[in-house]
């Protein structure tokens, strides 16, 4: 059965999430629209990817529940890439553990990553690609976000945990999308991948993007990234052409326009400066489900 | 164990969804002066089997009997004055809205036939129709031989209390004998609430296979309906063909569907397809429908045997949303709450204005504890 036959319209009951699972107000009435999970289904038709992935979803979901997943799909190149992010604020009193999540993908996913729940993460996520979903290689990582007490804005760590060891992955930093542009800008341009005396920021702190609730900005290893929550259909539609997405992605998006308003999104794009030019490295939207 | 959260409600509403009481708890929002209907903002969300619901009422019952008579005196500041004194009046019933009619019936029939104190069935169903998704729909089920006492005069007392029509209650008498299975049955809409008993037999072995070979269906059972909002009942003959092949079953739908759409025709044979490579077809029951009060005709088609859950037939179910023009988001509500449970069976029909119908049976559970015994 492909993603379209799968196709989730929105209840009267569902909850309107971002990308941290915090609630906003939708942005038009929601009632039989698309849920936003139908843009996770219409990625994997478009990819073509094993049915497999459909079935680790509802898997997940089984386990914790509707509403509980946030979804990224991920533009890395040419190719499609998905994330699935887990959040319980409860830290160590969590119900969405780690070691939950992996025995409910197990049958689908094979995973050694040894997991301390002792450690008090908020979040954690699981790559997803064809070679995983088709059971062509194990799971061998699970991204682990810890809080970044200290930190003047809201902030998080992300740390990657393999069988050998666990790496310091990235910095998170939040600000407001209306009262803290300035902040973000600054932090954008305080930067070894980002030189604003050859770039605007405005490369990064797209102006379209920028009407939106939340704005964050990444730091990692080898480059940085920015994310933009809280942004309508009309605004994602202009984030995944300026982004290069299949023409497939975008004509859905741009067809079921009036069965997305209801909903606001999360967009991102990892970047650094290569000889004096802006690089996008990638790129991904999100959803929930 | 995250500590225990407390909050105060001031609202609730209460559903029976597939089989468990739904209980949402929330505040009103604003000062409720305005007209129109009060807006509540649901904090919290409970779902408890049916067993510990009853339990639930019983210990409410008892928490509020020492204030009884204080609440009336609350409820009687409303009124008039000329019925104030009266409402306040000890022994009186408490003044409240009109009770959910079709909700208390429900509640009386799963009460009357739990104590029955014997093993019995619930199953939930939903009817698709056009512009309608009715989920108010269930089925209990009694092995006769298990009621106590005289089982014919036990289940007539259950229908009763719930207004069987005096004919149709005389056919159940005179039919009883019959029954290996006894069904009660509840639906409720908008506009009625029909109450059922369906008698189904035990068909002798030697008379299946004489019905297999004549190619003629053979009575299953008998059911009889009532509305008691609409005051109308009907008979109910169900006909069992026995052993049909594949192809058998597509003719026989294809007979059933004869001068009704051809989208739904088509529906019901790919409800049946999912059973290919799980279950023979002669597994699966087929029976045609008659009610000699109107033309309808329609099958029913259990399938049970092929394992499915409801999420198999997500597609379908998309189709006959379209197909009937239901809402959305009011089917994905159900679908959410479903699909996971065993689908049952699948009925459908036309009537005889050409307007054709689907009812889906799911999630068959055994109360206090299934041991067997029937189907």
């Amino acid at each position: 059965m492909s993603g379209a036959h799968r196709f989730e319209y929105a209840t009267a009951y569902d909850p309107s999430l971002n990308y941290c699972l915090w609630e906003y107000s939708p942005a038009a009435p929601a009632e039989d629209k698309f849920r936003s999970i139908n843009l996770l289904l219409q990625s994997f038709d478009h990819a073509g990817i094993d049915g497999r992935a459909f079935e680790i979803v509802e898997a997940i979901r089984e386990e914790i529940g509707a509403f509980r997943t946030v979804f990224g799909i991920k533009l890395l190149g040419n190719r499609l890439a998905w994330e699935f992010y887990f959040y319980d604020y409860a830290r160590r009193r969590r119900e969405v553990s780690i070691t939950r999540v992996l025995s409910a993908v197990r049958p689908f996913l094979a995973c050694d990553v040894p997991v301390n729940e002792n450690l008090p993460y908020f979040m954690f996520s699981l790559d997803l690609d064809a070679e995983l979903a088709s059971g062509r290689r194990p799971l061998d990582v699970v991204h682990m976000y810890i809080g970044n007490p200290g930190s003047t804005v809201s902030s998080g760590i992300a740390y990657a945990v393999r069988a050998e060891g666990t790496w310091l992955e990235n910095f998170y930093f939040f600000f407001d999308g209306h009262s803290q542009l300035d902040e973000a800008a600054a932090k954008i341009c305080s930067s070894a991948h980002f030189d604003d005396t050859r770039r605007l920021v405005d490369e990064v702190l797209v102006p379209e993007l920028c009407d939106c609730r939340t704005i964050c900005v990444a730091n990692k290893q080898t480059h940085d990234c920015v994310y933009f929550s809280g942004v309508d259909v009309d605004q994602l539609l202009v984030f995944l052409k300026r982004l290069g997405y299949p023409w497939p992605i975008i004509a859905f998006v741009q067809d079921n326009r009036a069965n997305l308003d209801h909903l606001l999104f999360d967009v991102g794009f990892d970047y650094r400066m290569e000889g004096g030019a802006l690089t996008v490295l990638k790129s991904g939207y999100y959803g929930v489900f | 164990m995250e500590p225990i959260k407390t909050r105060t409600a001031d609202a609730f509403k209460m559903s029976l969804e597939a089989g468990e009481l739904v209980i949402e708890f929330g505040n009103v929002v604003g000062p409720g002066q305005t007209p129109g209907p009060t807006a509540v903002a649901i904090t919290d969300r409970v779902i408890l089997p049916l067993d510990t619901g009853r339990r639930l009422v019983h210990s409410l019952e008892d928490c509020l009997k020492p204030h009884a008579a204080a609440l009336r005196a609350e409820e009687a500041k409303a009124l008039p004055s000329s019925e104030a004194a009266v409402a306040a009046r000890p022994g009186r019933a408490p003044v409240r809205p009109p009770p959910e009619a079709a909700g208390e019936r429900a509640a009386e029939l799963l009460r009357m036939v739990g104590d029955l104190g014997i093993p019995h069935h619930y199953e939930r169903s939903f009817k698709i129709c056009r512009q309608a998704l009715l989920a108010n729909r269930f089925l209990l089920t009694v092995d006769a031989g298990n009621i106590p006492g005289n089982p014919g005069e036990r289940t007539l007392e259950i229908c009763d209390r719930l207004h069987m029509p005096g004919a149709a209650r005389e056919a159940a008498t005179a039919n009883f004998a019959m029954a290996k299975c006894v069904h009660f049955g509840f639906e409720a809409d908008d506009d009625s609430i029909i109450c059922k008993l369906y008698l189904e037999r035990a068909v002798p072995g030697e008379e299946a296979q004489r019905a297999r070979a004549r190619g003629e269906p053979t009575l299953l059972g008998l059911a009889f309906k009532w509305d008691l909002v609409k005051d109308a009942a009907v008979t109910t003959r169900y006909l069992w063909r026995p052993g049909l092949s594949a192809a058998e079953i597509e003719t026989r739908l294809a007979f059933v569907y004869r001068d009704g759409p051809r989208a739904s025709f088509e529906v019901a044979r790919a409800v049946f397809d999912l059973t290919r490579g799980r279950a023979a077809a002669e597994q699966l029951q087929y029976l045609e429908v008659e009610e000699a009060e109107n033309a309808r005709g329609s099958f029913d088609l259990n399938l049970y045997n092929a394992k499915l859950q409801v999420k198999d037939m997500q597609q379908l179910l998309h189709r006959m949303r379209e197909h009937f023009g239901v809402h959305p988001g009011q089917m994905q509500a159900l679908y959410d709450q479903i699909k996971t449970k065993a689908l049952g069976h699948l009925a459908g029909g036309v009537h005889r204005n050409g307007e054709d119908f689907f009812n889906i049976y799911y999630g068959l559970v055994g109360l206090p504890h299934f041991h067997g015994g029937f189907r």
